[in-house]
């Protein structure tokens, strides 16, 4: 006899069935007169909203059961009007026709149920096919995994904007049909047009083996999301200079150079890094957020002075800042060039801190210079008493002393 | 899609039929993008596309639905048919086999239009001359008969393509004309558009500025 709590348990996964199928049912039913409704209003306005568009751009927004309706609705072998819609006012094409020019789109899901009923609102499947001239396409609040068809988006997309929707980056940027022909990732169609994506606030917790389809990104944003380690898929961002990763679980940083490419702007705030030592080789970098770290000690940030390009460095919230003249440190690091470009938390060097620099510097090299004269006096006061017991007869050891 | 290409007077609904492989899809996408898909793949279900076009002063949006060739899809592909104005039916001159099923798909498209639907027989892949399997005269005889207009085209080539979707617009809007086609019986294929007011933009429920 199962226990109460068995029992609950089992409730409660029937409720979840129950509400999926209700969900279903529900829409099946809704079908006709969702799109209906859809493609009369589209057949209204849709031009007239398209033409404003294009002076200022915007997002058209759906609901995940509106897509849905009309993805189902075009399985059905029905025709493409209403029965007793005599001018084909409501036909479908019109919400077709919409979806084939509509350059901005915007799929806005809820967590949860649909108001006071059972029915889950991201159950729901829904294809973007007839979307062929999408420029950018924002997902908030649903389910990446239930979105299908994204062959004809995969060819024109230039900007992806995905909020509380993710678990992997695959779900999305694989294309069902792809997979189900047993492709490999080399031989599926890349996103040829896509720039800027945008992820942030999700699940993700790696870069998955879809980083190789997307070459021409320049700008990702990672953030607030799951990420401990970044892997070596996205070594295949050919195209990318922007990187932001911050409000991660990111704890270390190995010879990312050989996984970045050629980043310019690296933003990884609040995380739990302490070693900067494999930022070292990235010498493309031009900009360094790791505000809100583990950073400790100076040699834990030696390796970035020495990287050619780096003009901002944004260090503060890191235990670091508690050594005496934390700022004269760091900028030292960067030798020569600390006067010229460093730019570190949001402040260029004031007079004072170069003069201390340049002061600090000047010593050290009297110090380096000084040490290597005493080696060179060494050196020959060596060779002499090695020349002297006959061990060595080197010519040129007749200088004098 | 530049200038002000929204303002048009009637939406005609266009389908595209004929057995699989005839070349259906390379004809809408010659038509509505003016290139030759030299890979298209099998249409699954239905394929959309539209083009603004102009007959006797007057702007017509086009929406063509090209239909799956493929007989599993038949029943799907039926279901256009009702609420089509012009019907092109597709075979292609170097397979004999789509030329004699042209019968099945005339049946379906007569007892599935309205009387008024104006029916254009292609005979696709003109620019394989040397591998013509049906005669022109042939092709034309049949058309005669069933009262079909006819054109060889060539999709690859677009070659009397452009003829073939504005001839059948003409036809429409010629039966819209003399009153023959009646805008007001059911299932025409034909949307009126009446020039709409710019108030109804604002449909601000939809709209999101983000």
């Amino acid at each position: 006899m199962p226990t109460p709590i068995q029992q609950h348990n089992r409730k409660e996964e029937e409720g979840e069935e129950a509400a999926r199928l209700g969900s279903v049912i529900w829409v099946e039913n809704e079908i006709h007169s969702i799109v209906d409704d859809l493609s009369l209003r589209l057949g209204n306005l849709g031009d007239g909203w398209l033409e404003s568009s294009q002076t200022s751009p915007k997002y058209f927004e759906f609901t995940p059961i509106e897509l849905h309706a009309i993805t189902e609705r075009l399985r059905l072998p029905e025709p493409t009007a209403p029965v007793p819609d005599v001018n084909m006012v409501a036909d479908i094409g019109n919400t077709i026709d919409f979806l084939h020019r509509v350059r901005a789109l915007k799929i806005r899901g809820q967590k949860g149920y649909v108001g006071t009923s059972n029915i889950v609102w991201n159950s729901l499947d829904m294809s973007l096919y007839f979307c062929k001239g999408l420029k950018a396409l924002w997902i908030a609040d649903s389910d990446v995994c239930r979105i299908n068809g994204i062959k004809s988006v995969r060819e024109t997309l230039r900007r992806l904007v995905v909020h509380y929707s993710m678990k992997k980056i695959k779900d999305l940027l694989f294309d069902e049909e792809d997979l189900e022909a047993g492709l490999m990732v080399e031989e599926m169609g890349t996103w040829k047009c896509l720039e800027e994506v945008d992820l942030s606030f999700n699940e993700i917790k790696t870069f998955d083996e879809s980083m190789k389809l997307l070459p021409e990104v320049r700008i990702l944003n990672v953030s607030y999301n799951s990420i401990t380690d970044i892997g070596s898929n996205l070594a295949f961002l050919s195209s990318l200079t922007e990187l932001d990763l911050s409000n991660n679980t990111i704890t270390r940083i190995e010879s990312w150079n050989e996984k970045l490419g050629n980043v310019k702007k690296l933003i990884l705030s609040e995380n739990a890094i302490e070693d900067l030592t494999g930022l070292g080789k990235l010498y493309s970098l031009e900009y360094l957020d790791v505000k809100g770290n583990n950073i400790q000690t100076l040699e834990a940030v030696q390796g970035i002075g020495k990287l050619p390009c780096l003009e901002i460095i944004l260090l503060r919230d890191n235990p670091i800042r508690k050594l005496v003249e934390y700022r004269t440190k760091v900028l030292e690091l960067f030798g020569e060039r600390s006067s010229e470009v460093v730019k570190l938390d949001g402040r260029r060097p004031e007079p004072r801190e170069l003069d201390t620099v340049r002061v600090r510097m000047a010593l050290r090299k009297a110090k380096e210079e000084k040490e290597e004269r005493e080696r060179r006096r060494r050196e020959r006061i060596e060779e002499r008493i090695r020349y002297i017991s006959g061990e060595d007869v080197s010519p040129n050891v007749s200088g004098s002393f | 899609m530049t200038a002000a290409p929204y303002n048009y007077s009637y939406i005609f609904k266009y389908i595209i039929i004929g057995d699989m492989g005839v070349g259906k899809s390379c004809l809408l996408h010659q038509f509505t993008e003016k290139k030759f898909m030299a890979d298209c793949p099998h249409t699954i279900g239905v394929e959309f596309g539209t083009r603004i076009i102009e007959v006797s002063g007057q702007k017509i949006k086009l929406q063509i639905w090209d239909t799956a060739g493929q007989e599993r899809f038949r029943a799907v592909t039926r279901s256009y048919y009702r609420g089509a104005a012009g019907a092109l039916m597709v075979y292609d001159m170097t397979r004999r086999s789509t030329y004699n099923h042209l019968s099945s798909w005339l049946a379906d498209a007569k007892s599935l239009t309205n009387p008024n639907t104006a029916i254009f027989l292609i005979g696709n892949k003109a620019d394989l001359e040397d591998q013509r399997d049906v005669p022109y005269e042939e092709a034309k005889a049949f058309a005669e008969e069933n009262g079909l207009t006819f054109l060889e085209c060539s999709a690859k080539t677009g070659s009397n393509v452009e003829d073939a979707f504005l001839e059948t617009a003409k036809q429409i809007y010629q039966n819209i004309q003399d009153g023959s086609l009646d805008l007001n019986a059911a299932d025409t294929g034909v949307q009126p558009k009446q020039n709409l007011p710019r108030a109804a933009e604002n449909n601000g429920k939809k709209d999101c500025n983000c």
